[in-house]
């Protein structure tokens, strides 16, 4: 079979469009929640979002449904507690991130679908993109682009500093919102594709390896998106003639991106 | 100062509590265009309260403050002040981040997508306030490689981006080194010299009473006393007659 030849496959053009898709969405989100030191943030979200797996499962409504309404709550949740400041930031990611992994999986056991859906959730899978996850997908991209286009000054000096950007006139709460329920989506729809134990490497991991390089955040920003490209076509490629997890052969590119720069950064 | 004068900031018996305890109690005063303030306490003072108070970061839990002559609500002209904050000397060094992009971040009206491609107006204003902070030759280094010292100085470069009337700096000097200090109490003279008012707090009594025109000090959530630089000169000249 030519290289080629893959394409003729339905669920493979599917995935190779998500994943180019995703590819870009998932650095521009990333960015600025490592440069808020919020990274886990995304976990936290993709371990709620398996909680929404198991509530569609059991109420056998569409899986996205349960993801997206799920991963909002708790990113929500998240934030007004974090702001509440009544406990620390991390503190709170760990009490989201544990007790919704707790409660789907006895959910899906008493479901009884632990064996047969849940490692496609937690890992991910090629062949689970719908049509439906292409068309998020797309319509997320063109939000986080427009919202990017619009409030980067805004997003930029909310991640450098808070009081500062209220001070320049940023409608800090609004801005906050509306980037917290992007992260959700975006969380919520590429759960099937890399899985929920992997969704935060690909949002956090393509930003580290850009910023060894030392560049401005513009530049960061445009490597990270880079590095991701490859990393999610790489794994797909790789995922297909070696039949191995796509998710995890993603991830582990994003994570030889990183240590390739970390080591080249460290001769320059 | 013109008595007919309108203040910048009125604030009007301002009480603050957290939880259970007062953070300021009764706190009145005014700032006029053009006067140079320090405000000075201990640690918890309250003056850092006072301060985020003043910008409307925080709501007092009672009393009223009219800033630019409007409560915060109706305020929306945010490039009338300049704000350097606390900790952001401190941030990260891996802040991905170049001084040119921290000072354009002061812009306050970027069109949609500038950010892509920065207009000629943009380039002007941040090149303008860069030579002005004397850190032109540094717009293209990342903010993680400067000193504190410098570092000090492209915040105080982004505050003026927007030429603001009212610039407002917390802790300015915590961290640099005393030559740097004196450089840049030299720079903050020559901003108020041309007409911008400044708000200045700190727990460093001696430079901010030689520095400042008036001085509040905040003492136990009250303002202890006010002095005016006039009667501060006055009181020190006795002291050195005295000593001869």
């Amino acid at each position: 079979m030519s290289f080629f030849d893959i394409f003729q496959f339905d669920f493979f053009v599917r995935a190779f469009e998500a994943g180019l898709l995703l590819s870009i969405i998932a650095p521009l989100i990333g960015m600025f929640l490592v440069v808020r030191r919020y990274s886990l943030f995304a976990d936290a979200l993709s371990h709620v979002s398996l909680l929404g797996v198991a509530l569609a499962l059991m109420l056998k409504i569409p899986v996205l449904l349960g993801t997206l309404f799920t991963a909002l709550l708790a990113a929500f949740g998240i934030e007004r507690l974090r702001m509440g400041g009544r406990v620390f930031g991390e503190a709170v990611i760990a009490l989201f991130l544990s007790s919704s992994l707790a409660l789907s999986v006895v959910l899906l056991g008493l479901g009884g679908n632990v064996n047969a859906n849940l490692l496609s959730y937690l890992f991910g899978s090629l062949t689970t993109v719908t049509v439906l996850d292409v068309v998020l997908l797309l319509l997320l991209f063109i939000g986080v682009s427009f919202f990017l286009l619009f409030f980067y000054r805004e997003l930029f000096l909310f991640s450098l500093d808070e009081d500062l950007a209220a001070v320049s006139g940023v409608r800090t709460r609004l801005i906050n919102g509306i980037f917290v329920a992007l992260a959700a989506v975006c969380v919520a729809a590429v759960l099937q594709i890399v899985g929920a134990l992997l969704v935060g490497a690909l949002l956090v991991v393509p930003v580290l390896a850009a910023m060894q390089w030392r560049m401005s955040f513009r530049r960061t920003l445009f490597l990270a998106i880079f590095f991701s490209f490859l990393s999610v076509n790489i794994g797909f490629f790789a995922a297909y003639f070696f039949d191995i997890a796509s998710g995890g052969t993603i991830v582990i590119c994003t994570v030889l991106f990183f240590l390739g720069s970390f080591f080249a950064h460290r001769r320059i | 100062m013109s008595i007919n004068m309108q203040p910048l900031i009125q604030c009007k018996n301002i009480f603050f509590r957290y939880d259970a305890t007062d953070v300021l109690r009764d706190i009145s005063f005014d700032v006029f265009p053009g006067e140079y303030i320090g405000i000075i306490g201990g640690n918890g003072s309250g003056k850092t309260t006072l301060l985020k108070i003043i910008l409307g970061l925080l709501h007092p839990t009672k009393g009223d403050i009219l800033f630019f002559d409007q409560p915060f609500a109706d305020f929306h002209d945010w490039h009338k002040v300049g704000y350097v904050p606390q900790h952001v000397f401190r941030n990260d060094v891996n802040f991905p981040a170049t001084v040119w992009e921290i000072v354009e971040s002061g812009h306050l009206d970027a069109r949609f997508g500038e950010w892509l491609v920065p207009g000629k107006k943009k380039c002007s204003v941040v090149e303008r306030s860069l030579k002005q902070a004397g850190i032109e030759h540094l717009a293209s280094k990342r903010i993680g490689e400067l000193s504190g010292g410098e570092r000090q100085r492209v915040f105080i470069a982004r505050a003026l981006v927007s030429r603001p009337e009212l610039l407002v700096l917390d802790e300015p000097t915590t961290g640099i080194d005393a030559a740097t200090e004196e450089q840049f109490y030299a720079f903050l003279r020559t901003l108020n010299n041309v007409g911008m008012t400044i708000i200045l707090v700190s727990h460093d009594l001696e430079a901010v009473e030689r520095e400042v025109k008036r001085v509040l000090y905040l003492n136990h959530c009250v303002i202890d006393r006010v002095s005016k630089k006039n009667e501060r000169e006055v009181v020190l000249n006795e002291k050195k007659v005295s000593n001869i």
